[in-house]
């Protein structure tokens, strides 16, 4: 070595400690299956890295989260990728770390003296749910926060401690502005140290002991380094080849700004919390507690207790059959529980006025509108859910997707004017001009021209105001607005400047991990070779 | 003796090649996964739409030869937020001619610019620059007169556009 190489190490041990770390001996020889934990921790590296990056765009206030995520989305280069990239490593995280404890408990990996690996193995895998569900109302769109509503109300029914402990997690008796601020300071610092800090003891615990190996003694074995470094490296360029390509072409959801008085969102659990959404179906209300809390706390207890609970030291699956049974019964509750759960139907839709007819002035409290855009026109609206409120708002007089509006004697134009296509001239050129221009409709109404040839006539209908009237919310506007642009064939949500396009990035990457995927299989088998 | 020496480079060259390949990937990952942050971060933010002309007051109203700062609002979009922002201009009548707009932004670094109505002059309350009525430079760092903004007249109605400028240069730079 150098002489400032050996400088450097005598005094900073770093090729010391690492060649300690990758000096293993992997029983029975390397895997890549034994990949699945490290594969954990990469989605988990990828985790706080995009984390990092967001806290440099996110703003955890109810007026402005909405807008800095979609900020980061839409008009920041490749905030897209960041975003996306975020988004679906939380759900791979998940996925794979189940997987990993599915694997270690099948393999009986869990057995002595490994218990403390496993305990805190199931640690992660709670830390890793709570960062989930902490994560999604920060975006304060619809999904996240009616979740956190949800959320509220499960811990409030606790028995005894139920009420404080909401207002501690919760910031209160209402979901809002503290919510937002305490869920933020658990995500992104509490949650992720104590992830952290419980892998190291993993770490620690999991080297102490070594892997536990194939289950039937082998003769063969393999180095860590370089054996299973390489595998581990071609199964990080796989993991990262999905999350890319789940960023570029499933472009993270947009459910719409945050809306306290929207009645007609159907809030649906993210995916791991579908079995208790499900199995709530099930329960009669005084039984709630039993699946919000009872069910959850008792799994959690069970599966902590696991290495005590299957002791022998057989580790073969196939010689511990009421343990594989266990394991099927249980595991196909909870998918078959998380399917049903995630086919859920919208409840068919119930329209909240009448018959088209002359329309009468919907009113709640009329605030008169303040100067400048509209709050619903500087939103991103979800079209998916404007979809819902159209048919719900819209449809009697426009008619199904806008397409022909019903009659309207009286007026020039003897009809309510289609939707979908729009008339051009309100649309415009841009985006901008768009969401202006369907804007004022909604917003202040209209009262349509009067038809020449019957004179004195009055239009039998008229385009009713929502927003000065509060008949429908801002958010719910910007959601409509979303959808009659989508109608038309406009992305409200259109990412105005990506860096690179999200497939060009994808089809790009793939080429780079592809070279490391063929090289680090051509190394595997020299190394091989050399033996 | 040869044999050995043959095997032994094989492991050397099977060594550098494993130590190629996982330099590589290592490298491969940490770009595709970085260069988006990297990007991210990076990148400056798109400039804004230039402002609309935004009605400021009546002509009739102003005084001659007499400085008056008027203040108005103006849509604004700082980062994602939207809002409506209060500028103030210094406006300068003079005779008949067109009224002259000046932002009150000094040239220097960006503090405000004040009508000392004593002195007659405009001063900037940061490093003492100084203008003159017509914002030419009397004394002080500042590198350049004050900046004018675009005006319109109609019907009587001065309208105004707001423009930043780069303070500190000698040219005049919108942002
Ligand atoms: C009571 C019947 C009625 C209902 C309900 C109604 N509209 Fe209208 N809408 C009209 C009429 C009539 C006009 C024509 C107004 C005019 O010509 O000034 C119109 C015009 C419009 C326009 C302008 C179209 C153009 O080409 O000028 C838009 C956009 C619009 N409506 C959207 C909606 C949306 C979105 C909803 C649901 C939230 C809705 N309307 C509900 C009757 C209705």
């Amino acid at each position: 070595m150098s002489r400032f190489g050996d400088w450097f190490e005598s005094r900073l041990p770093i090729g010391r400690t690492l060649r300690g770390m990758l000096d293993e001996e992997v029983p029975g020889g390397a895997k890549f299956v034994y990949a699945l934990g490290s594969a954990t921790l990469l989605t988990f590296l990828v985790l706080a890295v995009t984390g990092v990056v967001q806290l440099f765009f996110y703003a955890p206030t109810t007026a402005a989260a909405y807008a800095s995520v979609n900020y980061l989305r839409f008009q920041v280069p490749f905030g897209w990728l960041v975003h996306g990239l975020h988004y679906w490593a939380a759900t791979l995280m998940v996925v794979l770390a189940l997987l990993h404890l599915v694997q270690v408990f099948l393999w009986g990996a869990f057995k002595k003296p490994r218990e403390m690996t496993w305990i805190l193995g199931v640690l992660l895998l709670l830390g890793t749910l709570a960062a989930t569900y902490t994560g999604n109302p920060l975006a304060w769109d619809e999904k996240g926060y009616w979740a956190a509503r949800v959320g509220a109300g499960i811990i409030g029914s606790v028995p005894l401690v139920g009420g404080w402990l909401r207002d501690v997690v919760f910031g209160g008796t209402i979901v809002g502005q503290l919510t937002i601020t305490r869920f933020f300071g658990l995500h992104i610092a509490v949650i992720p140290l104590l992830i952290g800090s419980i892998i190291a003891l993993h770490l620690i615990t999991f080297r102490k002991e070594g892997a536990a190996g194939p289950i039937r003694p082998s003769t063969k074995t393999g180095a860590f380094y370089p054996d299973q470094v390489l595998r581990d490296l071609i199964v990080f360029a796989v993991v990262l080849v999905v999350l890319v390509g789940l960023s570029a072409f499933l472009l993270t959801p947009v459910t719409g700004p945050a809306d306290a008085l929207d009645a007609s969102y159907v809030g649906r659990p993210d995916w791991p919390f579908l079995f208790i959404f499900q199995l709530l179906k099930y329960l009669p209300g005084q039984l709630e507690v039993v699946g919000t809390i009872g069910v959850p706390v008792l799994g959690t207890l069970l599966l902590l207790l696991v290495p005590w609970l299957d002791r022998s030291p057989e580790r073969s699956p196939a010689k511990r059959p009421a343990v594989l049974a266990i394991f099927v019964v249980v595991s196909g509750a909870l998918v078959a529980l998380s399917i049903l759960g995630a086919q859920t139907s919208t409840p068919a839709a119930v329209a909240p006025v009448g018959p088209p007819g002359p329309t009468p002035e919907a009113s709640i409290v009329s605030t008169p509108p303040g100067p400048g855009p509209s709050l619903a026109s500087n939103q991103v609206g979800g079209a998916a859910h404007g979809q819902e409120l159209y048919v719900l708002y819209c449809q009697e007089c426009h008619g199904a997707r806008g397409v022909k509006g019903v009659e309207n004697p009286g007026s020039a134009d003897g009809e309510v004017p289609s939707l979908n296509p729009i008339d051009p001239a309100l649309a415009g050129k841009t985006r901008q001009t768009f969401v202006a221009g369907l804007d004022t409709f909604l917003q202040n109404g209209s009262v349509p021209s009067e038809s020449t040839s019957t004179p004195n006539a009055s239009p039998r209908l008229k385009m009713p105001s929502f927003g000065n009237t509060n008949a429908l919310t801002q958010p719910q506007i910007a959601d409509l607005e979303a959808y009659i642009m989508q109608l038309n064939g406009v992305d409200r949500a259109a990412i105005a400047r990506p860096g690179v396009v999200p497939k060009t990035y994808f089809w790009i990457s793939l080429v780079g991990l592809a070279i490391v995927v063929i090289s680090g299989s051509a190394a595997i088998v020299s190394v091989e070779r050399g033996r | 003796m040869a044999a050995q020496e043959r095997s032994d480079q094989a492991v050397v060259s099977r060594r550098g090649f494993v130590g190629w390949t996982l330099g590589l990937g290592a490298g491969v990952v940490a770009l595709v996964a970085g260069v988006p942050q990297i990007g991210a971060l990076l990148a400056t933010p798109r400039s804004a739409a230039p402002n609309e002309f935004v009605d400021v007051g009546k002509l009739a109203d102003l005084p001659d030869g007499e400085p008056v700062g008027l203040t108005f609002l103006a849509e604004s979009i700082d980062g994602y937020n939207a809002e409506q922002l209060p500028h103030t201009v210094w406006v300068v009548k003079t005779g008949t001619g067109d009224p002259i707009v000046f932002s009150p932004v000094c040239t220097h670094l960006g503090c405000q610019v004040f009508w000392d109505k004593g002195a007659r002059h405009f001063v900037c309350p940061c490093h003492n620059s100084v203008f003159t009525k017509d914002g030419a430079v009397v004394s002080g760092p500042a590198p350049r007169p004050l900046d004018t903004l675009p005006t319109k007249i109609k019907d009587g109605i001065l309208s105004v556009r707001w423009v930043d400028f780069t303070p500190g240069t000698t040219a005049k730079t919108p942002v």
